[in-house]
């Protein structure tokens, strides 16, 4: 199985180190990447993720040095390999204009508004995972420890079985 | 008089005149625009028009002539002179062909004292002349009453429009001040939010962290172990994440036993730091180096989150200072300052504008400078906004600061947008003037706002292109006179 | 395609052509093309360059066309046949010579048959006519010219005998079962009995894994195991994240549905398709074993290794975590719908268990479901297109393959090459049993009884086994000891299932699973030389 990682991309180095602690828990299934700028984010994206795996899940935040992070997510939106992975936005500051053309551009997922609570980037985190899994992967059983069993079970009991036994 | 009777009156005057012999009585004609008499000229004549008409001037005090009335035949010229003997009060002209009949003053007076026909005749036609100029006069009391009436009513309205003027303009500059002052308060919730929700994920992390730290008995002898972790975590430099991947992968290479999130935290420290550690986690019983690896982990973690909550504190504590000292109202309003700290905390507070450009900032020393902060923070504000503006989404924003004698200190703001053209160059300093349609930070009242602010401090704001493109602001002002001594 | 797929394509087709071209001594023709048939469904059922099922029905359609009298291979080779002269002033009739066969018979075509041998006496020879008499020879019947016709020794059989396997009476059984557990998983009876089930183990990990085991078995021996094991996996996968990383009893959790649903298979007829498979061969050699007889012949082996299963699950996995919560949801449905399901489901149940009393065979019980649900509206279209039609054609190959290949002499021929009476009968079934098992772990467990279940027919019912030999025991057998084949995760569905959660690793799989089927076919042979017999002979 090839892994799903998910990106977290953020310029304040706290910041940054507070959302891959809150994301912790899911590691052990999506292992997470980490970038400070967008240029870098790229590199990862290319020379991390992709040849090992898929990008399941990014996180951007939206004020960045240098190019912003809604520009990122429409350019991810925009490629065959990364436009299945879902997007959300983490900023403390962003204009209904930003939002609008993230929304629109970039099919952001999710907008979570710092400061944020664990249980809230769990939860979009586990949600937006469990969306991904749904549409990309065959074999979802792997993935029922850690997000949303109940829509899995629903997705496996529907899936035809393999049943020569 | 009634007017059919006049032209008799006027034949009889002939007649009894010429029946006088002695009489010089002249007859004059006059083509239009002809001056029969001028204001100040002594006059010595009485004149009866005949026939045309005869228009009456005064110079007023600007020195302007002004139209008091008009003669008609019957009605009598040097009237006034007649009676005073006083120079001419009215300046008279023909206004058509005019037929008068002039009779020395002193020679119409004689006429009217001795002869009794010739008052007879005349009599009617002076009292005619006196009605005739009452009422005129009453009829000009009245006009000028209605006209002052007028004059007051145009002179209320245009004080009330000036007042809305005022009232406008002031509601602009106001405007413009909340739109920059939304920005100030979007960028301060910006740059304290990343600190505050830093310290709100750490708090909550550093409950589970100690559970986990005071989970289990330590080892004496692992002690020195946890200490040198805990140390080694509290005093972390902060890691490029480039750098931080590289170290993770290393790591992982080397320990495939462990998890990505405990390598995550390893990769925090520097190498020798690292191999000084793990000699010590060498010396234990292997089954049991990756729960004391774990253990480890979770003493350099508790003591990272330490730090986070020290540096976001500082953090905070920058800007609200910086905050403090970007609107100072506790100082005077002439006090020497040192620009430099002002632009250092505009930039800071607008630093979430700023973050998708280049800044490149080159403040040396400089004198101070007397004004008011928190009045030039927003010259400062408003110039960097408006490169910003300029720049649209990407660039390079230049700060730099001297000196030119005799006695300047100038601030430079310059930026890599489009640049400002000859026909507009004079234009942008005005009210409403603003290249784009919404600005984007304001109304377009900014550098409106900042030329009025630099002018109060006796500065001066200069605008030129700058090389190979963008605008550049130098703004100009007077250094401290007396500066005091350099601590 | 992979290698390994073309391997068996090619193998397969050469499997096919090589009774066509060699002459195999011993064995006519039909039977040839009958293990040619064989052959190439061995080795597409082996090596799977087609869909296992795909093969079933090539399997059918190739019988249809070169076994059953309809085919084009019967219908297109008659032999030649000529009509008898009637002899004029002399009795008997005129033939000809080459209609003799061994000097004393001739073949009297019969339509859709095979031919009929009359025994003629030659009253004269004339050149190449002879004159015979036989009283039943009259001039209207039609005499093969060519006795020795490869026709001449196997009596085809009509092609629906072939589609029949379609509509076997035993793929009627699993139809019927299958219909019940998919309206359960409709209603969500399932979940709610897992609820039931696994309430009463309380928080301790080994009593989760004895509940998980017993529920997934009870639960299995009336759905397809495969079934079972997706829903218990999402019902416990959820519960798994509780529990501590690293700890042991993870592991033993989710080995224990595999494994419950591969052993809870072997406690009925309708719980998993080689149990079927065997029915069906045992029903084709006139040998019905009863729904409640299978049950109590399966019942107790069933048992004794879930607790073995247990014990060994526990004991390589044993848990670090004293209690693991479980809050199971699943409420049992209450709609009228439901209520109706609950009562066809328990009817049905308890036809099948009381056949013996009534009389009525479980096969014909099991349409009571298949009619009475889409009547009553519990289950529709949509369930009914969603049943594994798939596994009832991999079934129904496997049956009209057995069919033919007794039919044709194919299983004598295969028998009788192997001297069987040196082995000894407990022997022989030691050796099907391990075969089974071994089998089982790398094909299908339908395939490898599939393939089995005639060799066994056979060797019964031609006595070679000699006189102690079973037939019954050895197919229960063999299906029996296929449930135990679950060392690799291709083994079987579910345990190809539980490697996908990631939470195992092969060698768990291995460790576990070779144990089992050890300690497994161990107790298969003494139920095979013990118990069995008590209920079949």
């Amino acid at each position: 199985m090839s892994n799903i990682y998910i990106l977290c991309v953020e310029d304040e180095p706290e910041v940054l180190e507070a959302v891959i602690r809150d994301l912790a828990p899911f590691e052990r299934v999506f292992p997470i990447e980490s970038a400070s700028t967008v240029n870098e984010a790229r590199r990862v994206v290319a020379e991390c993720i992709l040849p090992k795996g898929k990008l399941g899940l990014v996180i951007c935040d939206h004020i960045l040095p240098g190019e912003d992070g809604v520009s990122f997510l429409v350019e991810l939106q925009q490629d065959s390999r990364t436009v299945a992975a879902r997007k959300v936005l983490l900023t403390a500051h962003a204009g209904l204009e930003a939002t609008v053309e993230a929304v629109n551009l970039a099919s952001l997922n999710h907008y979570i508004a710092k400061p944020w609570t664990q249980e809230d980037l769990l939860n979009v985190t586990r949600r937006q995972l469990t969306d991904f899994v749904l549409e990309q992967e065959t074999n979802l059983y792997p993935f029922l420890t850690i997000l949303e069993a109940d829509r899995l079970t629903e997705k496996i009991r529907q899936a035809p079985l393999p049943s020569d036994e | 008089m009634d007017r059919p009777q006049l032209p008799e009156a006027l034949a009889r005057i002939r007649t009894e005149l010429a029946s006088i012999s002695k009489v010089q009585a002249e007859s004059n004609s006059f083509a239009p625009g002809d001056y029969l008499l001028r204001e100040g000229q002594v006059n010595e004549q009485v004149s009866l028009i005949l026939e045309g008409a005869v228009e009456l001037l005064k110079t007023g005090e600007d020195g302007g002539e002004y139209a008091v009335g008009v003669l008609g035949p019957g009605q009598l010229l040097g009237l006034l002179s007649l009676s005073s003997g006083e120079p001419a009060f009215l300046t008279a002209r023909a206004r058509a062909h005019t037929q008068v009949l002039s009779l020395d003053r002193e020679e119409f007076a004689r006429l009217l004292r001795t002869r009794g026909d010739f008052n007879r005749l005349v009599a009617p036609l002076l009292l005619d002349n006196l009605v005739n100029r009452y009422r005129r006069v009453v009829g000009l009391h009245l006009e000028v009453a209605q006209l002052t009436r007028e004059l007051n009513a145009e002179k209320q309205e245009l004080k009330n429009t000036i007042a809305q003027l005022q009232a406008t303009r002031n509601r602009l500059i106001q405007q413009e001040k909340m739109a920059t002052l939304g920005h100030l308060v979007a960028g301060i919730a910006h740059e304290i939010n990343n600190p505050i929700a830093s310290l709100a994920r750490v708090t909550d992390s550093l409950e589970s962290q100690l559970g986990r730290v005071f989970a289990g008995p330590v080892a004496a002898h692992l002690l020195p172990l946890f200490q040198r972790a805990f140390v080694l975590g509290l005093n972390r430099k902060s890691l490029q994440t480039e750098e931080h991947r590289r170290r993770s992968e290393q790591l992982q290479n080397r320990f495939p036993w462990l998890g990505r999130t405990v390598i995550r935290s390893l990769a925090q420290l520097d190498a020798p730091d690292f191999e000084e550690l793990y000699q010590l986690v060498e010396r234990e019983p292997e089954r049991e180096r990756l729960m004391l690896v774990e253990r480890l982990v979770d003493f350099l973690e508790t003591a990272v989150l330490l730090r986070s909550i020290r540096i976001a504190s500082t953090r905070i504590g920058s800007i609200v200072r910086s905050l403090k000292n970007y609107s100072r109202q506790d100082r005077a309003a002439d006090e020497p300052i040192d620009v430099r700290e002002g632009l250092q905390d505009t930039l800071l507070l607008f630093g979430y504008v700023l973050k998708k450009f280049n800044l490149e900032v080159d403040l040396p020393p400089i004198p101070t400078v007397r004004c008011a902060t928190g009045e030039i923070n927003q010259v400062w504000t408003n110039l960097i906004l408006n490169a910003c503006e300029a720049m649209g989404e990407s660039g390079t924003l230049c700060v730099t600061c001297g000196t030119q004698p005799p006695d300047w200190v100038w601030v430079q703001i310059r930026d890599t947008g489009p640049g400002i053209s000859e026909a507009v160059r004079d234009k942008i300093f005005q009210t409403h003037f603003s290249t784009k349609h919404g600005a984007q930070y304001g109304l377009g009242l900014g550098l409106a706002i900042a030329r009025g602010i630099i002018e109060k401090h006796g500065g001066r704001i200069e605008v030129a292109n700058a090389i190979p493109n963008g605008a550049q602001f130098t703004v100009y002002l007077r250094e401290t006179e007396n500066p005091p001594p350099v601590p | 395609m992979t290698k390994k797929q073309m391997l068996g394509l090619g193998l397969g087709l050469v499997g096919f052509l090589v009774p066509w071209v060699v002459d195999l001594p011993g064995l006519n023709f039909t039977g040839q093309v009958t293990l040619g048939i064989f052959l190439m469904a061995a080795c597409f059922w082996v090596l799977e360059p087609v869909p296992i099922y795909t093969t079933s029905l090539l399997v059918i359609f190739l019988e249809v066309l070169l076994l059953s009298a309809e085919g084009p291979l019967y219908t297109m080779s008659r032999p030649p046949t000529v009509q008898p002269a009637a002899a004029t002033d002399v009795p008997g009739v005129w033939l000809p010579g080459a209609t003799l066969k061994s000097e004393r018979f001739v073949l009297i075509e019969r339509a859709g048959t095979a031919p009929q041998q009359l025994e003629v006496e030659i009253l004269e020879r004339q050149g190449d006519q002879i004159r015979v008499r036989q009283a039943n020879l009259s001039t209207n019947e039609l005499v093969w010219t060519k006795p020795d016709h490869w026709q001449a020794t196997y009596r085809p059989s009509s092609y629906r005998t072939f589609f029949g396997a379609l509509a076997d009476p035993i793929i009627i059984l699993f139809l019927g079962g299958c219909l019940l557990a998919d309206a359960s998983v409709k209603y969500r009876l399932d979940r709610a009995l897992t609820r039931l089930f696994l309430k009463p183990v309380g928080e301790r990990p080994a009593m989760i894994v004895l509940g998980l085991l017993l529920a997934t078995a009870v639960l299995s021996a009336f759905m397809s195991n495969t079934a079972t094991t997706a829903m218990m996996m999402t019902v416990i996968l959820p519960i798994l994240a509780r529990m501590p990383e690293g700890d042991p009893a993870r592991i033993a959790v989710v080995l224990a549905i595999p494994v419950g649903a591969n052993i809870g298979g072997i406690a009925t007829p309708i719980g998993t398709p080689p149990n079927a498979i065997a029915l069906a061969a045992l029903q084709k050699a006139g040998i019905h074993i009863p729904f409640g007889t299978w049950v109590m012949m399966a019942l107790p082996l069933v048992l004794i290794t879930l607790v073995l299963c247990w014990v060994l699950l526990v004991r390589l996995f044993p848990a670090n975590a004293k209690a693991v919560k479980l809050d199971l949801e699943g409420r049992f449905d209450r709609s009228s719908k439901a209520l109706v399901l609950y009562g066809v489901f328990g009817l049905t149940a308890l036809l099948w268990f009381t056949e013996q009393q009534h009389g009525i065979s479980s096969n014909i019980v099991a349409f009571l479901p298949v009619v009475a649900l889409p009547m009553l509206g519990v289950v529709g279209k949509k369930e009914i297109h969603a049943l594994p039609w798939d596994v009832f054609w991999l079934m129904a190959g496997g049956i009209s393959l057995g069919t033919a290949i007794r039919d044709t002499g194919l299983a004598q021929w295969m028998v009788g090459s192997v001297n069987w009476a040196t082995l000894g009968t407990f022997a022989i079934l030691a050796g099907l049993a391990f075969f089974s098992y071994f089998l089982a772990n790398f094909l299908s467990h339908t395939v490898t009884v599939t393939l089995l279940a005639p060799i066994a027919i056979t060797l019964g019912a031609s006595g070679q086994a000699g006189s102690g030999f079973s037939l019954a025991t050895a197919l229960v057998t063999i299906a029996v000891a296929s449930s135990y084949g679950m060392t690799l995760p291709i083994s079987t569905p579910p345990n190809a299932i539980a490697m996908g959660t990631g939470v195992l690793e092969t060698r768990h799989l291995v460790k576990a699973g070779g144990l089992i089927g050890g300690l497994g076919m161990i107790l298969v042979l003494l139920c095979a030389r013990y118990y069995w017999p008590l209920f079949v002979h």
